[in-house]
């Protein structure tokens, strides 16, 4: 449910109607384990009026949980500003939303705090049973998505065996799977991906020129696993945010935020190819 | 025995090849080579002869979706929305079941893709879009029927008869196919049951009118629970939320 748009009745800390609307109020988060879907929830609330009604528990902490490829819909209710949940890995499929909210468990008469806007500070409100009070963090996680290592590159890249003697780059699988001819394979798997020092060189040819070509195709393949996860990091990181996948310029620069700066990593660092090539007491010249 | 399903690939052959000629025969030739086992799921050795006797019953989809339910009580949320698990029933012991379905379409004179897109939804867990939801498994004709005594069976410890509220449910094909099934509020069990007792406790409301009224109340809750978070709500919240509509609901004609 998307609650931070939305028009209560009344002012709720986190959405339109308060003051502090943008400020970072809590985070969810969402990580995969063998047997089950472990979230935590962190609350960043400082408000004194809801810490105060906490304290009396007038309200509590909220974790709703909700999966519509298996009617999965529960709610766990906390005291404490963290707290974390597990559920097992056979309830969710998918997309699942998650919200972290604020709801009385009691009525409320006269209700008022410091974060309604001005056009709300004179007035007081009557709190229903159940009513939230504050959105803390509200996100949608799709579970085929390996959250803990999405800026690995292996979580969306593969490297496998292809049938002709150019490399070729394939995008229909759940990765993006580059091709490379039979006898450039075996050198990679017996050599280049077990020497650190040829990374960044691997990084920033033949992965960041796969990765730029596929961000150009994100849009046709929206729902392939490797696009989804992509789409995930320019949703939600903000160095991301305002580039345009599908302009070549942007993609270009894209690709390399996305790797973590592989040209950097190739001029400096421990394995960059200057250090490769010059020894620490070698001269550039 | 342990319950056979079909292999990804060959579910996904299938739904490629569909022939509706195939279908319209009296059986599928299926190839048990590309079937796996459901570990951790056992066949009902009677079923075959459980689910004649069911179709000869006064209520046969009431009572189909509970010899379904109880012949697979220990699918977990995930199995139960497996596309190669229903595909399996539906082309093996539910062959006939279906079939009879598409030869009233096939004997109305419908066109080839018609019957195609008819095995595709009946046959299988399909969706023009590719997404898979809730409406999708409530309206297939085999998993709506599981995942409808699923949400509405009562647990031991809640009564004895565990189907009291099941059998509210399935007063009306559309009632557990596309509104309580298909509405959000369908998947939290709570709110489901409370919809389920209010109708039971106000037997004499419901008499007539059952559709109209079930799906006000629907509607109802839905726009009730628009801004508020059902989740946090119990089930005696939203029957007394119920209770407090009971006037306008038996105005309904």
């Amino acid at each position: 449910m998307k609650y931070a748009n939305y028009s209560f009745p009344y002012p709720v800390l986190g959405t339109q109607s308060a003051k502090t609307q943008t400020q970072n109020l809590g985070f969810i988060s969402f990580v995969k384990s063998p047997n089950s879907y472990d979230i935590e929830f962190i609350s960043y609330l400082v408000n004194e009026k809801l810490l105060e009604l906490i304290n009396n528990d007038q309200i509590t902490y909220m974790a709703h949980v909700q999966c519509s490829s298996t009617l999965f819909r529960k709610s766990w209710f906390f005291k404490d500003k963290g707290f974390s949940i597990q559920i097992p890995t056979v309830d969710l499929l998918g997309l699942v939303e998650i919200d972290f909210l604020l709801v009385s468990r009691v009525d409320i008469k006269n209700y008022s705090n410091d974060y309604f806007l001005e056009e709300y500070q004179e007035y007081s409100f009557q709190i229903n049973k159940n009513d939230p009070l504050a959105v803390l963090d509200e996100k949608v996680f799709d579970i085929d998505i390996d959250y803990k290592n999405l800026k690995a590159v292996s979580s969306i890249m593969s490297i496998e065996i292809g049938e002709t003697d150019v490399s070729r780059i394939s995008l229909e699988g759940p990765k993006i799977a580059i091709k490379l001819p039979l006898d450039q394979y075996q050198i990679f798997t017996s050599h280049l991906n077990k020497d650190p020092r040829l990374e960044p060189v691997f990084h920033s040819s033949i992965v960041l020129n796969a990765l730029i070509l596929a961000l150009l195709k994100l849009g046709e393949y929206e729902d392939n696993l490797w696009a989804r996860s992509i789409r995930y990091r320019l949703d939600n990181e903000e160095e991301l945010m305002n580039l345009d996948s599908n302009d070549p310029y942007d993609a270009y620069e894209l690709a390399q935020l996305l790797m973590g700066r592989p040209y950097k990593r190739l001029f400096i660092g421990e394995y960059s190819l200057f250090n490769t090539f010059y020894s620490h007491n070698d001269d550039l010249d | 025995m342990i319950q056979k399903i079909l292999s990804e690939s060959y579910c996904k052959d299938l739904k490629a090849q569909i022939e509706p000629k195939n279908y319209l025969s009296p059986k599928f030739f299926l190839d048990s080579s590309k079937c796996k086992l459901l570990f951790g799921i056992s066949e009902d050795p009677n079923f075959e002869a459980r689910f004649k006797e069911v179709l000869l019953s006064d209520k046969p989809n009431l009572n189909l979706a509970i010899l379904l339910y109880e012949s697979y009580p220990d699918l977990n949320n995930l199995q139960a929305t497996y596309e190669s698990f229903w595909a399996y029933l539906s082309h093996t012991v539910f062959f006939d079941f279906l079939r009879k379905g598409l030869l009233v379409h096939f004997q109305a004179g419908k066109d080839e893709s018609y019957l195609k897109e008819y095995i595709l939804n009946n046959w299988f867990l399909y969706s023009k879009s590719g997404s898979f939801s809730q409406s999708l498994i409530m309206r297939h004709p085999l998993a709506g029927l599981w995942w409808a005594v699923k949400i509405s069976k009562y647990n031991l410890d809640e009564n004895d008869d565990s189907y009291v509220l099941t059998r509210i449910l399935f007063r009306q094909k559309d009632f557990y196919s596309r509104t309580l099934g298909t509405y959000s509020l369908g998947r939290f069990q709570p709110a489901v049951k409370a919809v389920l007792e209010y109708i039971h406790l106000n037997s004499v409301v419901f008499e007539n009118s059952f559709e109209e009224k079930t799906r006000f109340v629907c509607k109802y809750l839905n726009r009730y629970f628009g801004s508020r978070p059902i989740a946090s709500y119990s089930k005696e919240d939203i029957l007394n939320i119920l209770t407090g509509i009971t006037g306008r609901v038996s105005s309904i004609k």
